[in-house]
């Protein structure tokens, strides 16, 4: 099979696998480091999102997955090429 | 972690985006050079695991997050001059698309994840090598290592960013680490092993280590 073929097959799968991991505080956020700093600037509102930009729960799963599923992809295709540049040297 | 959108001062933002300025042109054009241009297959290498590690988000005991930062395969690949440019692109990305950092807190960002990880992952690394450690676990102690080292760096910003009112920068710096020493030390003791285990497969398949080669 082709290494892109490769690479897109494992980058699917770590995104199904990525995505279907439960996550126990929800949307896994650094909530609690900017609580601490919200605390310490008492009555001033969170950190705002570029563009309004609020991903969560399902939403922010599927990024992530989607984000870790490129990393793998990226990873397994150029694990392939060097593999296969390693065996015609 | 990466600090959030909107959440340091203005001026802050700015101080740190000067700060990472010339070492984010720097290694740009370290990127354009024949010789890493020759080795794009394991830039590419490095470049997927920053993208993976960076997206596995775990929570803590503390109800935040933390994440592996990804960043010293490509060191211990490449040097540390190349790494602020592709951790560039990766917050950029999470910045635009996935709400994790933010476009004004980029050169903060950018700062701890960018420069002081990598470079303290180089620093890690040659000290172990000189003591005659063998390369992948080299790799996986300067992988520890500088996890907690972007870690104390994003805690710093935040703390000279919003001092406590009683105990100054120093006790808002206690309070940050401590929010994050639960989750960040064992993940940074399980990067360390991932990244060996990483660098090992590599080895296998014909790469150089610019950092093995400078020896």
């Amino acid at each position: 099979m082709n290494r892109a073929l490769l690479a897109l097959t494992a980058a699917l799968l770590a995104a199904v696998v990525l995505f279907a991991i439960p996550r126990a505080t929800g949307s896994g956020s650094d909530d609690r480091a900017m609580a601490v700093a919200a605390e310490m600037r008492a009555g001033e509102k969170l950190g705002r999102r570029p563009f309004g930009l609020t991903p969560d729960g399902f939403e922010e799963r599927a990024l992530f997955a989607l984000q870790a599923g490129s990393g793998v992809g990226l990873f397994c295709y150029a694990y392939l090429g060097l593999r296969g540049r390693g065996s015609e040297g | 972690m990466h600090i959030a959108e909107g959440f340091l001062p203005i001026l802050h933002c700015a101080f740190w985006t000067a700060c990472t300025l010339p070492s984010a042109w720097d290694s740009i054009r370290q990127l354009r050079r024949p010789e890493v241009r020759a080795r794009r297959l394991e830039l590419a290498a490095a470049g997927g695991t920053l993208l993976l590690l960076t997206a596995l988000k775990l929570p803590s005991v503390a109800g935040s997050s933390s994440h592996p930062t990804g960043i010293t395969l490509g060191t211990v690949l490449f040097g540390p001059r190349v790494m602020p440019a592709l951790v560039l692109s990766v917050l950029v990305l999470q910045a635009l698309l996935l709400a994790h950092g933010g476009i004004t807190t980029l050169g903060a960002n950018l700062f701890s994840l960018g420069i002081c990880g990598p470079f303290t992952a180089y620093l890690a690394f040659r000290i172990c090598r000189r003591f005659g450690v063998p390369a992948a676990i080299s790799t996986g102690v300067a992988a520890s290592i500088s996890s907690v080292a972007v870690y104390g760096a994003a805690a710093l910003q935040m703390a000279l960013a919003y001092p406590d009112s009683q105990t100054g920068i120093m006790g808002a710096l206690g309070r940050f680490l401590a929010v994050f020493a639960w989750t960040q030390v064992p993940i940074a003791l399980v990067e360390g092993a991932m990244t060996a285990v990483v660098y090992r497969l590599l080895e296998g398949v014909a790469f150089t280590a610019k950092l093995e080669a400078a020896r």
